[in-house]
């Protein structure tokens, strides 16, 4: 949600099939090399599955899948991003697959765009804003909610309208 | 040694509050406690130790204050060692009965901080 | 304070459940003396406490309360069901009063306690004794008292028998006047001294109305140790004399050395100078038999007792326990298992350098880490003996709502499980009672009318079945009607008209969202949840729940639970790149078994030592694609009786595996109970066998 006064927040970037996304760094804990990965049967498909982070079990999401692209082979450049989500009020570590980590920047809340001007293509309830920054937009994602709802980020039927 | 740092009291009650409570108030008097849940409990705190004050309930599962006390006052280096029986009993029986058996003082529960240092302090020589 | 008042709470809690405990035996034998002053006891005990923690409220209440047990036991009042009925409503409301006392709707409670316990008492209320402290004997003691000369010198070495000579000191100053005079004659030059040694010596005059023996007495543990001598000079108080105190303080008596010769010259020569004093008040000898006390050597008395001491202390010392906060227990079970998975690193480093020293050591370790596994565990397991009492008190109250007779037995309660699940497991037993006590246990005429006895009765058991813990909870009451059952799931679309069910199945539609079998929900049963929230709530701490029952015989409800939640025996297997653990207590046998064997079989089913067996590949359950090995393992697991069989690509070890959650993102995912990593970081992850089974079945007949 935009705020009215203007505040200064950061923000993570990060590249998933040629889009830029960023989260607010409020709610990235770290940011991981891809390790040994366990599959877990049975589960939905953009559930990866889960890693041993220091002795407790992480659930890795497929961040591609979830967004609605194709999916690719790991490069050098993937990492996973440890987030810290609120479910059903609480805590919950999940580590998200990106394909490039890019920086961290700051932006006040007054350069934060509406969603509305992505078109129809995402979701808008999963977009907080957008920003744009050296002549990209890059689009500021709903943590808690796009990692927590089964839907996926891609509009699938057109006819969601995107209001605010 | 450490012993003559502070001074050593046994503090026996079954309510882990009340025995939090007592050993408090006997540190701020520089009092350190060994606590016992109950009597029998407490009984192996009297090895031969020195104590400066022992400090029990009335009322306890195993081994009651009463029995406690004539059991301490049994033991010959403690037959000196002041004993103050914590008790909401109050009935004049109960009193002679714990003078009897040797406690030192009695202090009825509930009590005030005021008047629990100033006995302590009277019988912490 | 705040934090006393916490933990007060928690003990006042304590209290007041033996409280009910008590009470409710008080109902079954009313003419107990012991239950009258166990519950005057505890109202004593709370009235005490509750003051000292600002508890006023609860305080005056069970002031008069303890009135109402306090005429009872002497004979002024006698026991009835509603004496107990308000004393069962005050303990409730004493729990409120714990947790706030200035809530509006609770002093409205308070107020209708306080009358209902007037009338009962006639507003008589016992009289405290006013003083709040009394110290004995403060009153000094007067006249004569016998003054005695003491030698006390303790062997060089005391300090190492863990003596202090002080506290000698010390004591004797408690029996009376004293005044002591220290020789340091015998300590040597600096260059000599050894600071353990003691090198000192005392003479005392001490004045006391207690007894030689109970001089004798305060030397008793160093008796063996040190050189004593104890003379009676006085029957009279001498340390009054200002004369004998100015011979004391100057040098007029004078000890020449600490030898028994010695000091009987020392003490003829008091004797002679309080002769010139005042020749009547003085006494050479001691009043005991023998002239002299020697106490050197020491009695063979004196030795027997002592060791007899501390056998008996040991014993005692033998029976206590100690309350710990859980956070502490959580927290030391945590590290616990950080250390079974650190052991798990350990092992495999030291399978990969073959070098027998680390090998000896890791084992050993393996060892200590596993007894201190199996001892933490000890620790957080509580008896079911600690929730029992809620459920009695349950089973009484809806008895009396429902106008129904009934005994509630209670059978194997000190079984233990993991505070954890004890936790858990109280809201689904409680249901489970609730429900046989209202549609289970007919009301008492029908049940004379069915010859049955008039008295239901409601058996909870508690007993280990392997790593597991059974809770069965069943009643003679009318059973269920499978029929019943099956053409209220139809009605309500749950089931296909034509389906056909086995009697399990048939029962456990009973745990599906929605059903009830009750013509209408009553209070009782409609109060709170579901069975189907029973049957998750016992799935949540990966339990599970069973129905057997017969019409007008009776329904039992089996809730089978795992001893605890974290760490678990298991057997680790491949299946691709996967591991898994799956639990040793299901684990029957393991089987080599050909691949290509597996893919001609007929109907999913192997014959293994002449047994014919269901099997799952977990290759094709789990969609596990790449290439099987040419010889696979097959592992035959129990479930519910019957052998069943997966198919794994091989078996590495026995693992211990502590469970790590997957975390709310696969909480839907009942086939895996978590997961657990291994000493080279990997996740494996745990089967829940059962589960499993249920699940690729339901796969099978779907196909």
């Amino acid at each position: 949600m935009i705020n009215d006064t203007i505040i200064t927040q950061s923000f993570l970037s990060f590249s998933l099939g040629g889009e830029i996304f960023a989260a607010n760094v409020a709610k990235v804990k770290e940011i991981l090399e891809v390790t040994k990965l366990t599959k877990v049967p049975k589960s939905p498909d953009y559930l990866k599955g889960v890693i041993n982070l220091r002795g407790t079990v992480l659930p890795v999401i497929d961040t591609r899948v979830k967004f609605g692209f194709p999916e690719t082979e790991d490069t050098v450049d993937t990492c996973i991003i440890v987030l810290t989500l609120v479910i059903d009020g609480d805590e919950v570590s999940v580590g998200a697959l990106v394909d490039t980590v890019s920086e961290v920047f700051e932006t006040n809340s007054e350069e934060i765009l509406p969603p509305v001007s992505i078109g129809n293509k995402f979701r808008s309830d999963f977009i907080e804003g957008l920003i744009k920054l050296d002549d990209q937009f890059i689009m500021l994602l709903d943590v808690d909610k796009v990692f927590t709802d089964e839907e996926l980020l891609v509009v699938k039927e057109t006819g969601e309208e995107t209001t605010i | 040694m450490q012993k003559d740092l502070y001074k050593q009291a046994v503090v026996v009650d079954d309510f882990d509050s009340v025995r939090k409570i007592v050993s408090f108030q006997l540190e701020n008097l520089g009092c350190k406690s060994n606590l016992a849940v109950d009597g029998e409990d407490a009984l192996r705190y009297f090895d031969g130790r020195k104590y400066d004050l022992v400090i029990t309930d009335l009322n306890m599962p195993k081994l009651d204050g009463i029995s406690l006390i004539k059991m301490i006052r049994a033991l010959p280096s403690y037959r000196f060692v002041p004993i103050i029986l914590l008790t909401t009993e109050s009935r004049e029986r109960i009193i002679d009965t714990a003078k009897e058996a040797g406690a030192t003082a009695w202090i009825k529960k509930p009590f005030t901080v005021d008047s629990f240092v100033n006995t302590v302090n009277k019988l912490l020589r | 304070m705040d934090q006393f008042r916490e933990d007060y709470v928690e003990d006042a809690k304590d209290l007041i459940n033996s409280l009910e405990q008590a009470l409710l035996q008080l109902e079954s034998s009313p003419d107990n003396p012991e239950l009258i002053e166990e519950v005057f006891r505890i109202m004593h005990t709370l009235k005490g406490t509750a003051a000292m923690f600002g508890f006023d409220v609860i305080s005056e209440l069970t002031h008069e309360l303890e009135t109402i047990y306090d005429m009872i036991r002497n004979g002024e009042l006698a026991l009835s069901t509603e004496i107990v009925n308000i004393t069962l409503d005050c303990s409730d409301l004493l729990k409120d009063l714990l947790e706030s006392e200035d809530n509006p709707e609770l002093m409205l409670r308070v107020q209708t306690a306080h009358e209902k316990i007037k009338k009962i008492t006639n507003g008589t209320v016992i009289e405290d004794n006013k003083q709040d402290v009394v110290i004995f004997g403060e009153e000094k003691k007067e006249g004569d008292q016998p003054t005695y000369y003491i030698l006390f010198k303790p062997d060089n070495d005391i300090f190492l028998s863990g003596n202090n000579p002080f506290f000698q000191l010390e004591d004797l100053t408690a029996l009376g006047e004293t005044k002591v005079v220290t020789h340091f004659s015998e300590v040597p030059g600096l260059t000599e001294i050894d600071p353990e040694l003691c090198y000192t010596f005392w003479e005392i005059y001490l004045t006391t109305k207690e007894s030689v023996k109970a001089i004798e007495d305060v030397f008793l543990f160093v008796q063996a140790r040190c050189f004593l001598k104890i003379h009676k000079l006085s029957e009279a108080n001498l340390l009054v004399d200002s004369q004998f105190l100015h011979a004391v303080e100057s040098d007029e008596f004078i000890l020449e050395s600490p030898t028994t010769e010695a000091v009987e010259a020392h003490v003829e020569y008091i004797n002679q100078f309080l002769n010139t004093l005042e020749p009547s008040a003085v006494e050479t000898v001691i009043e005991a038999p023998q002239p002299e006390i020697e106490i050197t050597q020491p009695k063979v008395e004196v030795k027997n007792v002592a060791p007899k001491e501390t056998t008996k202390r040991k014993e005692i010392g033998g029976i206590k326990s100690v309350k710990i906060a859980t956070n502490k227990l959580d927290n030391l079970m945590n590290l616990v298992s950080e250390l079974v998975i650190t052991q798990a690193r350990l092992n495999l480093y030291t399978e990969q350098n073959n070098t027998p020293e680390l090998l000896e050591i890791s084992e050993n370790i393996e060892k200590i880490s596993r007894q201190l596994r199996d001892s933490t565990f000890d620790l957080c397991l509580i008896p079911i003996d600690e929730i029992v009492v809620q459920f009695k008190r349950l089973v009484r109250d809806l008895a009396h709502e429902l106008n129904k007779e009934i005994e509630f037995i209670t059978l194997g309660t000190q079984t233990a499980l993991d505070k954890t699940i004890i936790e858990r497991i109280t809201d689904p037993i409680m249901h489970l009672l609730r429900n046989s006590l209202d549609h289970g246990i007919e009301l008492p005429e029908e049940r004379e009318a069915k010859g049955k006895n008039k008295q239901g009765k409601i058996t909870l058991d508690a007993f280990y079945s392997g790593t597991y813990v059974h809770i069965k909870i069943s009643d003679d009451g009318k059973g269920i009607d499978k029929n019943k059952i099956k053409a209220k799931a139809i009605e309500k679309g749950l089931i296909p008209r034509d389906a056909v069910l086995t009697d399990k199945e048939t029962y456990d539609l009973i745990f599906l969202p929605g059903f009830s079998t009750a013509k209408e929900v009553t209070e009782v049963s409609g109060r709170g949840v579901g069975m189907d929230v029973v049957k998750r709530k016992i799935a949540e701490i990966r339990g599970d729940v069973l129905i057997e029952s017969e019409v007008d015989k009776g329904t039992s409800f089996t809730i089978k639970l795992p001893l605890t939640l974290s760490i678990i025996d298991g057997l680790l297997v491949k299946v691709g790149d996967t591991f898994f653990i799956i639990p040793l207590s299901f684990i029957e046998k393991c089987h080599e078994i050909e691949a290509k064997k597996l893919q001609t079989v007929f109907n999913n089913s192997v014959v293994l030592d002449g047994e014919k067996i269901p099997f799952f590949n977990l290759r094709e359950q789990f969609n596990i694609l790449d290439e099987a090995p040419a010889v696979q393992q097959i592992i035959t697991v129990n479930y519910e009786g019957t052998k069943v069989g997966f198919v794994v690509d091989s078996v590495v070890d026995e693992y211990q595996a502590v469970l790590k959650p997957l975390g709310k993102m696969y909480q839907d995912l009942d086939i895996i109970s978590g997961g657990t990593i291994l000493g080279d970081g990997t996740v494996a992850l745990v089967i829940d066998t059962g589960k499993a089974i249920e699940h690729f079945t339901k796969n099978l007949t779907q196909a």
